[in-house]
């Protein structure tokens, strides 16, 4: 009887708190939201998954999880906390993405500078709170809706808190189409929703192809930090952009970037075990994150607007919200609010020059925050 | 970890290295360094057509990939080799 004992106390449930039930709740939810809401599914499935196994207790002594020297989850993870995996997922995003709408209409790029303010303003808001320098900068960069670049910072400057900042940015990319519409709405008049914008002009193929070599030495120059996030995103962009390269740029955008997105999912969601992430200070990231999300979607379309007081062809001020890059899903929430004005307004392709702006513009501020930090 | 909420929190900020910054000013030359590389990259875009009109007089003219029609073999093999044994029977002077 001592023997079932003892082995009682070894199992999960002997050693079951009340934090690993909500926790194992949390990813639950999570995996419902990726199967019946269809958002984000392919972060929010493995991170929901890896949620349940990391908050199953385990004895001490046994090397399991994500922080135990030694176990399988530790060397999954250690991508991760190194920064390996998130220029990986850039160099896939590069490989599917297309700068034509960029090319056609540049003026849109700054859109997604714009949106970069919910960074610097939730930067501040981190600072009055009372987090340090270095966390208060891995918080505000999930203003830039942008997962492997918010995973990137933190890793560099609050590894402490990447569990939190990291869930916390893979959740607002996820509720991107409950966070923006009812900003968008607030923000614009009707009128302004319906303003129709020109076909973007065709772009050559040599633009395509000088365009990521010009532009990744523009942002390395500036801000060395980004270099491992841009030069992977515009080396993937080059590959698929040269056409020579065609075998590379389906690896990159098919197998390779679904591999790291399994594994980092899986090990980000697996290091929130309940007693290094229930702490109130990631309620506090939660609730920072939100509001750097919608200071973010509020400064594209407020920026869009105020572009539209000085130029003759306006812009529909939605595409502004789409600066926050999460890509492509923020695009496509524009798309789905214009045509709620007019059915035949498809604004997909506009949206998506800000939204890939953003992309580099979010990499570019974490690039400048590492280095003033470090 | 208890939090001070206090505005002199922004304005004296503490690096790891030691150094003493302001989180206003970081705010402000953050945005600064964004706006600079995306103008940059935007004024680029601008001036890449006329760029390349004037690289046109050294650089091979640039051909649009054309579709090759389909080749005769494209056709189902299957349908291909049953033509084949049906017209070798014939030769053969089997059953048609």
């Amino acid at each position: 009887m001592q023997l079932f004992v003892e082995f009682y106390h070894t199992t999960g449930f002997g050693q079951f708190a009340l934090g690993n039930l909500m926790m194992i709740v949390i990813g639950l939810f999570f995996i419902a939201l990726a199967i019946i809401k269809d958002y984000e599914p392919l972060l929010l499935l493995p991170i929901g998954f890896g949620m349940i196994v990391g908050n199953i207790p385990y004895i001490d002594t046994m090397s399991l999880g994500v922080y135990d020297e030694g176990s399988v989850l530790s060397y999954i993870y250690w991508g991760v906390k190194q920064g390996v995996f998130p220029p990986l997922i850039f160099l896939g995003i590069g490989a599917m993405t297309d700068f034509s709408t960029m090319l056609s209409n540049p003026k849109l790029v700054l859109l997604g500078a714009a949106a970069q303010m919910g960074i610097f303003l939730t930067l501040l808001g981190a600072l009055y709170i009372g987090f340090s320098g270095e966390e208060a900068a891995a918080i505000g960069i999930i203003g830039g809706a942008d997962g492997p670049t918010a995973i990137f910072l933190s890793a560099a400057l609050a590894p402490h808190l990447l569990g939190s900042i990291a869930i916390a940015a893979y959740s607002y990319m996820a509720l991107v189409p409950v966070i923006q519409p009812p900003i968008m709405r607030l923000l614009t008049t009707r009128k302004e929703r319906a303003i129709r914008m020109p076909q973007p002009r065709a772009v050559s193929q040599r633009e395509k192809i000088i365009f990521p070599i010009v532009a990744f030495l523009i942002a390395a120059f500036i801000a060395p930090g980004s270099l491992p996030l841009l030069g992977m995103l515009f080396l993937g962009n080059l590959l698929k952009e040269s056409t020579v390269t065609e075998r590379l740029a389906n690896s990159a955008r098919n197998a390779l970037i679904d591999v790291v997105t399994i594994l980092l999912g899986f090990s980000v969601g697996a290091s929130t075990q309940a007693g290094t992430f229930l702490t109130p200070d990631s309620l506090l990231i939660f609730g920072l994150g939100a509001a750097s999300f919608t200071v973010a979607t509020a400064s594209g379309l407020l920026s869009a607007k105020f572009m539209n007081l000085f130029l003759k062809q306006k812009i529909n001020p939605l595409v502004g919200a789409a600066g926050v890059s999460a890509v492509p899903d923020s695009a496509r929430v524009v798309h789905m609010v214009g045509l709620e004005e007019d059915p035949d307004n498809h604004l997909l392709m506009h949206a998506m020059a800000p939204n890939v702006a953003g992309v580099i513009g979010s990499a570019i501020a974490a690039g400048v925050l590492w280095s003033v930090f470090l | 970890m208890d939090r001070t909420f206090d505005l002199q929190n922004i304005t004296e900020v503490t690096a790891q290295n030691g150094d003493k910054l302001n989180g206003l000013a970081i705010t402000m030359t953050g945005m600064v360094i964004v706006f600079l590389a995306l103008v940059l990259i935007t004024l680029y875009i601008v001036i890449l057509p006329r760029l390349l009109k004037a690289l046109a007089l050294v650089l091979p003219p640039e051909h649009p990939a054309v579709k090759k029609p389909p080749r005769e073999t494209d056709r189902d093999p299957l349908i291909a080799s049953a033509a084949a044994a049906a017209w070798h029977q014939h030769r053969q002077g089997g059953p048609s």
